[in-house]
């Protein structure tokens, strides 16, 4: 009797130089005939400095209602997804000061981030802003509890686990809590906070990020089958070095059989072997420093390199666009080949200096400015400042929008598209820029049929104990959508963080069931 | 030699000083040495110990590494009174460089040059020496498989005749051919003999690639043994012969013959043993200091040694950087040639600097400092047109011996351009950088405190006072930005140590090319002077500051040439290279310049390149590894 496999390699020797190219559509033949069932991933993408006050230019108008809306100036390019998505009115960022340190964070930038993707007190602070992470992000969190997720001790993990990536992390002293989204639990044992907190620096370059994930495309034509025979040497080679080394070196030898895997998932995605839209992309290219080297404005500095929105003279290279989209876009194929099924994305830091035209898309910044970073000029509140940070974060919403569409359009492993098995978060750490006020936060779900999420929703929060940006009652704590969240991914989470930080899971935003 | 120490648990870096790792990792923590002090939270108890530069017993911590294991460091019996004792060595697995990978496939295929890794685990780019502490993670294997497969590419056309020889034809023919080839290959790679599993697994790879013919079963079997763990760690588990006691644990041991052999060959060479290594591993003579003797002097003399340790002991001082260092186009206006040639003159001429020394010469490491000499070709002469040539220059390919000028006051590595170059900012010269590469690398001053990310600081940065309200100065020279980074808190206590090395050096541009003007146009004064430790700064938000003394001070010091003059009288630089080599040999960088295994290693150095090396890889504790928990 045949096998299965040697059939198929003689399909595809049969189909000779074409093999590469019969390769999806056998795929698809195979992952059908398999039923195959996508893994549910989750996103969350991190804007800069909220949007204008009051949200007008955010939220639909007045006379919205849950199902019948319209996005205004700031988020309408999200508008082709609005069947997809949840927009949310009415949850506020509670920040509480933990540790030794009486500050919270609230109403910053810095403490923002920490406490939008913690949701817990933090352990302390360093310099001025820096507020260390209590307890571990929201995306870590589920990736450990979560067997949906693949976590810890749930078997067939995606094989990196989680992605952090970012298009630019300057920020304002060159502190730690506006520049970084995930973290891990604090080290158990260690006193020193500073010392425990476990940021997960995200990646700014989109070429170390293809090559951790996909290295770069293999010489030769050496099949996948081969590889997978000196792969196989090498996990045997493993084992005979695991039968002798002392267990202090357990360490290296785990991380070792963690780079096996890793390999082994890259080359089944190079070769195709993994399904849906995984295929190796191409490599990025590099993106030269636009600001490096120490920057002061308005006494405020940073000495972190980056890359800006625009490059002087050459009015069409937009290289903060084409660098945040680029990760965005392996973030997708990551998802696609199975290699993490959870990432953070950050346009840029809380206190973000990516330096924007003084004149963009027609609205000006005082003080005739050829440019200016995008946090520094952001806290004057004036109407013509505001004017030009919501362009800015029209800018934001197109950008991401453009490539959130294409998770709409590409194909996943079980015949839907990337956006049915995925989730999507798209927050900020501040609701306002001039006065970083914490109320009535913007931020959006997307996600397609496998998500559960009630797509094509409008949601208005009301009857929480918190007051909203308009001086009225009705709001909730932010933590009560990560409460919501969790048993999406088979997670039990019933409270998180201080009592002030939560009061239950948020109702409307995901189907029952 | 002792030296009064501050002894508290530093990192590295201070206001202002960042992206100066010259060590082998970037991010990892070090295992040896920094135990003490790390371990021991009160071990720089005594804020005087660094106050007087003869009190050494004093400032060091009697406590330290107490943990250790006497036995496991017969050297240090000859330390001076209250050194620290270096940290045991674990029974290890050690993780070859990138470089050392590189090198051992280029050795094991005879490429013209060492394939190269783009991605390299953790190690910092040209880093001195292999961290032991280092993982293989998957970025880094893809690499490897990546390149393992360019490699044997390269090497396809000649498998059947070189590689591999076989004239056979038939299945069975080229299975016996492969078996023998593997057989010796997968040995050389393992450095040390390949087991009957092993072989069994690596002919199922063989057959697995051969459905598509013989070369492409060796290839990749090659691939197979160039990324397996048993070629990427080097052993050091001592003989397989070791039990475990009633509790599991293992006892102290030694290091194999083989693993001998594997030490000195990554030390001295950067790749795997050659024949007369592997020989001298299997007939028990490196089993005997003489035997070790014999083989270090061996390989010492080899050409392929001395260029290797000559590019390290250039990592070692930083010039490295040289390659990661750009500068403004004013500055390289004289020239004709493009960024990255210049880079790759400048290290060439240091190559040359150091090479001649070293090995064509007094072999002094003090004659580092000293020399008058400068190697340059056609195109460093156009762009130092100070360095006084023996003739006109017309190749770009030929370097010849040129001096300086006497009246600039050069004086050795200090003042090569090569080295000035790269440790400076793209338009002008960094205080910071030359300060601490001097600091921890030229002199082994023991590490300085992290930067404190304070506002304070930040406004120091902008020669402002702490609190932002006055303004200190114009800051528009490097000495300005030192004189209100050494003024006041939380930046003094550590720049009152790292910038007077550098101060000296302001006759020297961002280039290395002279002047007598600063970027702002006022007359230079490179005039310093060294402080010995202060007591602890207590400053709000961080843990007190504090640092250990210069081992020059307390003096004033004038120039290179004093600065120089001050390092040889004191015996730093001799006693830093022993800290420096001893940290690349056991792959772990060492932060007490007190440690008590250095001492004798010190004592019996005669100064020369040589004699460190064998009396380093000689020292019982190079072969000692402590027992644990299987």
């Amino acid at each position: 009797m045949i096998s299965y496999k040697f059939a198929r390699r003689s399909f595809l020797r049969g189909a000779g130089s074409l093999a590469p190219l019969m390769l999806p559509l056998l795929r698809s033949i195979e992952a059908q005939a398999a039923g195959a069932s996508a893994p549910l991933r989750l996103l969350v993408i991190q804007h800069p400095l909220g949007t204008n006050p009051g949200l007008t230019n955010w939220v639909p108008n007045a006379t919205a209602t849950t199902t019948s809306f319209t996005l205004p100036f700031e988020s309408a390019p999200f508008a082709p997804l609005q069947r997809y998505m949840v927009m949310i009115d009415g949850l506020n960022l509670v920040a509480v000061a933990g540790g030794t340190s009486s500050n919270s964070g609230q109403n910053t930038a810095e403490g923002g981030m920490v406490a939008l993707m913690t949701g817990v007190p933090t352990s302390g602070l360093a310099g001025q802003q820096d507020h260390f992470a209590g307890g571990p992000s929201i995306d870590q969190l589920l990736l450990q509890r979560s067997p949906t997720l693949g976590g810890t001790g749930f078997g067939s993990p995606a094989p990196f686990g989680s992605l952090q990536l970012a298009a630019d992390v300057r920020s304002d002293r060159d502190e730690v809590a506006s520049r970084v989204l995930s973290y891990l639990a604090p080290r158990a044992g260690v006193s020193d906070p500073a010392t425990a907190r476990q940021p997960l620096q995200p990646e700014t370059s989109p070429l170390n990020a293809y090559r951790r994930l996909f290295g770069a495309a293999l010489p030769g034509s050496g099949a996948l089958a081969h590889d997978l025979s000196a792969l196989n040497y090498m996990k045997r080679d493993l084992a005979r070095l695991r039968a002798i080394a002392p267990a202090s070196q357990k360490d290296k030898l785990d991380a070792y059989a963690d780079a096996i895997a890793q390999l082994e998932a890259s080359l089944r995605a190079k070769y195709g072997a993994t399904g849906g839209a995984c295929a190796a992309p191409a490599v990025p290219a590099s993106f030269p420093y636009t600001s490096m080297g120490k920057q002061v404005f308005a006494g405020a500095s940073t000495t972190l390199s980056g890359v800006d929105y625009y490059v002087p003279g050459q009015p069409t290279n937009h290289p903060h666009a084409d660098l945040g989209q680029t990760q965005l876009r392996l973030i997708k194929t990551a998802f696609a080949c199975d290699l993490v099924r959870v990432a953070t994305f950050m346009w840029a830091s809380g206190t973000s200096w990516v330096q924007f035209p003084g004149t963009f898309q027609g609205a000006t910044v005082p003080g005739s400015l050829t440019s200016a970073p995008h946090h520094a000029v952001a806290q004057s509140g004036d109407t013509q400042t505001n004017g030009w940070l919501s362009q800015i974060d029209q800018f934001y919403s197109t950008a991401t929008a453009t490539v959130l569409q294409e998770f709409a359009t590409t194909p996943d492993i079980d015949g839907n598209m990337l956006i049915d098995n995925t989730i999507i978060v798209y927050v900020t750490e501040v609701a306002r820029a001039y006065d970083s006020n914490q109320e009535n936060m913007p931020v959006i779900l997307f996600g397609g049929k496998n998500t559960k999420l009630n797509g094509g929703t409008f949601l208005k929060v009301q009857g929480g104990p918190l007051q909203a940006q308009n001086g009225t009652t009705g709001n909730r704590p932010f933590n009560d959508l990560w409460l919501a969240l969790a048993p999406v991914f088979g997670v039990s989470l019933t409270s998180l963080g201080d009592k002030t930080q939560y009061t239950g899971p948020l109702p409307g935003v995901f189907r029952a069931g | 030699m002792a030296r009064a120490v501050a002894a508290v648990s530093f990192l590295v870096a201070a206001c202002g000083g960042r992206d100066l790792s010259q060590s082998g990792t970037s991010g990892h923590p070090h295992l040896a040495g920094a135990g003490s002090g790390g371990a021991n939270p009160d071990a720089g108890a005594n804020p005087d110990a660094g106050a007087n530069p003869d009190a050494g017993s004093g400032g060091a911590n009697p406590d330290a590494g107490s943990g250790g294991d006497a036995g496991m460091s017969p050297d240090a019996s000859g330390g001076s009174t209250g050194c620290a004792p270096l940290s045991p060595i674990p029974r290890r697995l050690w993780r070859l460089s990138a470089e050392q990978w590189g090198n051992a496939v280029q050795s094991l295929l005879n490429l013209p040059s060492p394939p190269v890794l783009l991605v390299r685990g953790g190690e910092a780019d040209y880093a001195s020496f292999s961290d032991a502490s280092l993982n293989v993670d998957g970025a880094m294997l893809y690499d490897v498989y990546l390149r393992a497969g360019t490699a044997t590419d390269q090497i396809d056309p000649s498998v059947a005749t070189t590689i591999a020889p076989c004239t056979g034809t038939t299945d069975a023919d080229q299975t016996s051919c492969a078996m023998s080839f593997i057989q010796g290959f997968a040995s050389r790679a393992y450095r040390r003999p390949v087991t009957a599993d092993e072989l069994s697994d690596l002919m199922t790879v063989y057959a697995d690639g051969a459905t598509d013919g013989y070369n492409a079963g060796i290839e990749l079997s090659i691939k197979a043994i160039v990324a397996s763990p048993s070629f990427l760690f080097r052993t050091e588990l001592g003989p397989t012969t070791l039990t475990a006691d009633a509790n599991g644990n293992y006892p102290d041991t030694t290091l194999t013959p083989d693993e001998v052999a594997s030490q000195l060959s990554f030390t001295l060479l950067g790749t795997i043993p050659d024949a007369p290594l592997t020989a001298a591993a299997a007939d028990g003579s490196l089993a005997t200091k003489d035997g070790i003797a014999t083989q270090v002097n061996r390989l010492i003399a080899l050409p392929a040694a001395q260029a290797y340790l000559t590019d390290n002991v250039l990592r070692w001082l930083g010039v490295g950087q040289v390659f990661e260092t750009t500068k403004t186009p004013t500055l390289l206006s004289r020239s004709d040639a493009d960024l990255s040639t210049i880079q790759s003159d400048l290290w060439t001429s240091a190559q040359q600097f150091v090479s001649s020394i070293l090995w064509s010469g007094s072999g002094k490491l003090d004659e580092l400092l000293t020399s008058q000499t400068v190697y340059v070709n056609r195109r460093l002469a156009t762009l130092y047109p100070d360095a006084i040539v023996p003739q006109a220059l017309t190749s770009d390919t030929a370097f010849v011996a040129a001096t300086w000028p006497a009246a600039q006051g050069r004086s050795g590595m200090l003042t090569q351009p090569s080295y000035l170059w790269a440790l400076s900012d793209p338009s002008a010269n960094s205080i910071v950088k030359r300060g601490k590469a001097i600091h921890d690398n030229v002199v082994c001053q023991d590490p300085l405190a992290s930067d404190p990310a304070l506002p304070e600081a930040m406004n120091l940065l902008d020669c402002k006072s702490p609190d932002g309200t006055q303004t200190l100065s114009t800051c528009d020279s490097e000495v300005l930005r030192s004189d209100a980074r050494i003024g006041f808190e939380p930046c003094r206590a550590c720049h009152i140590q790292l910038d007077p090395y550098a101060r000296v050096l302001q006759n020297f541009d961002a280039i290395g090319s002279y002047r007598t003007l600063d970027e702002a146009g006022r007359s230079i004064d490179p005039a310093a002077t060294f402080f010995s430790a202060e007591p602890p700064v207590s400053v709000a938000g961080i843990s007190p500051i504090s640092a250990p003394g210069s081992p020059l001070a307390p003096q004033r010091v004038t120039g290179a040439q004093g600065l120089a003059s001050a390092i040889i009288s004191t015996g730093a630089l001799d006693g830093c290279a022993v800290q420096q080599i001893v940290s690349s040999a056991i792959g772990s960088q060492i932060q007490k310049y007190d440690t008590c295994e250095l001492e004798p290693i010190r004592r019996a150095n005669d100064g020369t390149i040589e004699s460190l090396l064998v009396n380093v890889l000689l020292a019982d504790f190079m072969r000692a590894r402590a027992g644990g928990p299987k």
